[in-house]
């Protein structure tokens, strides 16, 4: 048996080449609503094109160069268009029941490539390297928390977000898409709904194997393969149809779109918080939030896996906790690594800070809590001068001392680097600058650009620019009870989320729920020339009993 | 575009101007491709019309059945 023969006839015979580029279709195809699905693809070619210049010149190049700046602008625009043109094909699709006869993996690959695509623009999103960038990592943080995934998929972690964004997720979608393009040439287009159920019941049974080639024993090898596609339309009106025509006239109005948006109306850029600003412009807030780090009073000093032992941030559904059960794998020690440590390293060179270490580590615990009680409270009538905070008297032991040094390893900037010491030379993990800044900074921020969960923020953009709209019911979930009174929310959405996924990308297997676009009855319209023709032939026919549909 | 955005407030729902506005432009260019039809008029023909290389090719669909 020759291997390469057998392999060959095979490919011939199910993918005969007039499938893969056919020159007649349907004339039922004369609606734009078939326009939908090439936009699409036009649309990735953009994001794959311009998010190529964007990872060969390096993750920093567009926010200081105005080119650089354009083609980011590019990649937004086409996103967006990516999304729009997507929803649109999945809409029309839905409403022509295009699953039917055979074709439902089509449905499936394609329902995967919108939840593939909208992963691969999170981790876009997570990959600006701006304020939406850190917003949406420590925002995003507590929902794959709650289900365990935030033990491995760290969005704080940028090396990580970039290597999914500009490699593994795109790889999927395309190799998605092309399975996809394949089901629908090898398919062909689904035929309109027929007049009744029952008679679309009979048709369902009929071709539920359309679009399966013949075997290797019954075709012919010697000239072009026929199609089954040649059955399966047998009886409609056909009309001349260039793909490669229609593709390059979707790929030219993408083109002249996202450029004119991009040169038009740019892309969103707010600049990242550093801890360096934070310290210059909020040293009161900053002192605070060291002092809850120190304290273990902070939100992340008590959260849980994947950070530390604590309780305050686990989810669970019900008695299940999979946030507990893929435990600590991103260790963060709030004491140690926000202030104790970056002190240490000063206490290298400033024998007052060496000394106040001291005093305070080998105080005993009810000693420092004291202190930090103490101190915390002062806090509240801190006032900032000339870049320091000013408490009222009181007995704090060594803290002041030791916040004004943090204060002034913050306010130089030597914090920022202290907090992404790793084993290795090169950085590339934010989680302990972004976990700090998460505490007070960056939800402040974030609520003046009405980002929060609870301002629908998952689908709002910085400044004027649309967001995620396709977010809409993801965000709305966290707007109503029980999510947003549960301490579990982010879980039971995921949980909700998941479930209506599993719907979507599996609706055509739903017994009675699949045949719901026959009822809402926009196929009607979508469709209305052919189902005028076979009424007029039917009368033409006279008493004959169904039209050729 | 990088000015304070603006947001409409109905009841528990806000949304950002610029995002009802894509989803405004979604619905109207959905309703469009639905009502609307390509300009160019087409020749058609019938399936009969296309080359025929097999006599198998002229079976009727319920051949496609009978291969599954």
């Amino acid at each position: 048996m020759n291997l390469t023969t057998a392999i060959r006839e095979r490919v011939r015979t199910w993918v005969p080449l007039e499938d893969l580029l056919p020159d007649h279709l349907p004339a039922f195809v004369r609606s734009p609503a078939y326009f939908f699905g090439i936009v699409t693809l036009s649309s990735l070619a953009f994001l794959i094109l311009s998010g190529i210049i964007l990872a060969a010149f390096g993750p920093q190049w567009w926010h200081t160069n105005p080119v650089g700046h354009f083609v980011n602008s590019l990649h937004y625009w086409s996103a967006e268009a990516f999304f729009f043109s997507m929803t649109l094909h999945l809409w029309t699709e839905f409403f022509k029941g295009a699953w039917r006869h055979g074709r439902r993996l089509t449905w499936v690959s394609g329902a995967i490539i919108f939840v593939a695509g909208i992963g691969t623009a999170f981790t876009g999103y997570l990959s600006q390297t701006n304020f939406d960038a850190q917003w949406i990592a420590v925002q995003g943080k507590d929902a794959l928390n709650s289900i365990g995934i935030g033990a491995f998929f760290n969005q704080m972690n940028f090396g990580q977000m970039y290597g999914f964004h500009i490699f593994l997720l795109p790889l999927l979608v395309v190799a998605l898409v092309g399975m996809h393009l394949l089901l629908v040439r090898i398919r062909g287009i689904v035929r309109p709904y027929a007049a009744t159920v029952e008679e679309e019941r009979a048709r369902e049974v009929l071709w539920k194997g359309a679009g399966r080639k013949k075997t290797l024993t019954t075709a012919p090898t010697a000239r072009p393969l026929p199609s089954d596609q040649v059955s399966y339309y047998r009886g409609l009106r056909m009309m001349p149809y260039d793909f490669i025509r229609e593709a390059l006239i979707a790929l030219l109005a993408v083109f002249v779109l996202a450029f004119a948006l991009a040169g038009l109306l740019s892309s969103p850029d707010v600049p990242p918080l550093t801890l360096q600003g934070y310290a210059q412009q909020n040293p009161v807030s900053f002192v605070t939030t060291a002092m809850t780090e120190l304290s273990g009073t902070s939100v992340i000093a008590q959260y849980g896996p994947p950070y530390n032992q604590g309780s305050g941030s686990v989810q669970s559904i019900g008695p299940l906790s999979l946030q507990q059960l893929a435990g600590v794998t991103i260790p963060v020690n709030a004491a140690h690594d926000y202030v104790l440590d970056p002190l240490a390293i000063a206490a290298q060179t400033d024998p007052q800070v060496a000394a106040a270490l001291q005093t305070f580590t080998r105080a005993g615990a009810q000693q420092q809590a004291a202190w930090e009680a103490a101190y915390t409270q002062a806090l509240n009538k801190a006032t900032a001068s000339n870049g320091q905070v000013i408490v009222p008297r009181g007995s704090y032991g060594p803290l002041p001392i030791m916040m004004d040094q943090l204060l002034t390893l913050g306010s130089s900037g030597a914090l920022d680097g202290l907090l992404l010491r790793s084993k290795g030379f090169y950085q590339n993990d934010f989680t302990k600058p972004l976990l700090f800044l998460s505490a007070d900074a960056l939800p402040t921020k974030a609520a003046q650009l009405n980002l929060l969960g609870t301002q629908w923020g998952m689908m709002n953009e910085t400044g004027n620019y649309p967001g995620a709209a396709w977010l809409w019911l993801y965000t709305f979930w966290y707007q109503i009870p029980p999510y947003n009174t549960s301490s579990s929310a982010d879980a039971l959405v995921l949980i909700t989320m998941g479930i209506l996924t599993a719907l979507l990308v599996f609706f055509p297997y739903l017994p009675y729920l699949n045949r719901l676009p026959y009822y809402l009855g926009v196929h009607r319209l979508i469709w209305r020339e052919y189902y005028h023709d076979v009424r007029a032939e039917h009368r033409i026919e006279g008493a004959s009993p169904a039209p050729a549909t | 575009m990088d000015s304070p955005a603006q947001y409409l407030h109905f009841g528990f729902i806000l949304i950002s101007l610029a995002n009802l506005v894509v989803i405004a432009l979604m619905i109207i260019v959905f309703m469009l491709a639905v009502a609307l039809r390509r300009p160019e008029k087409q020749r058609l023909s019938t399936i009969e019309a296309v080359p025929k290389f097999e006599e198998a090719d002229a079976r009727e669909p319920i051949a496609a059945e009978e291969r599954s």
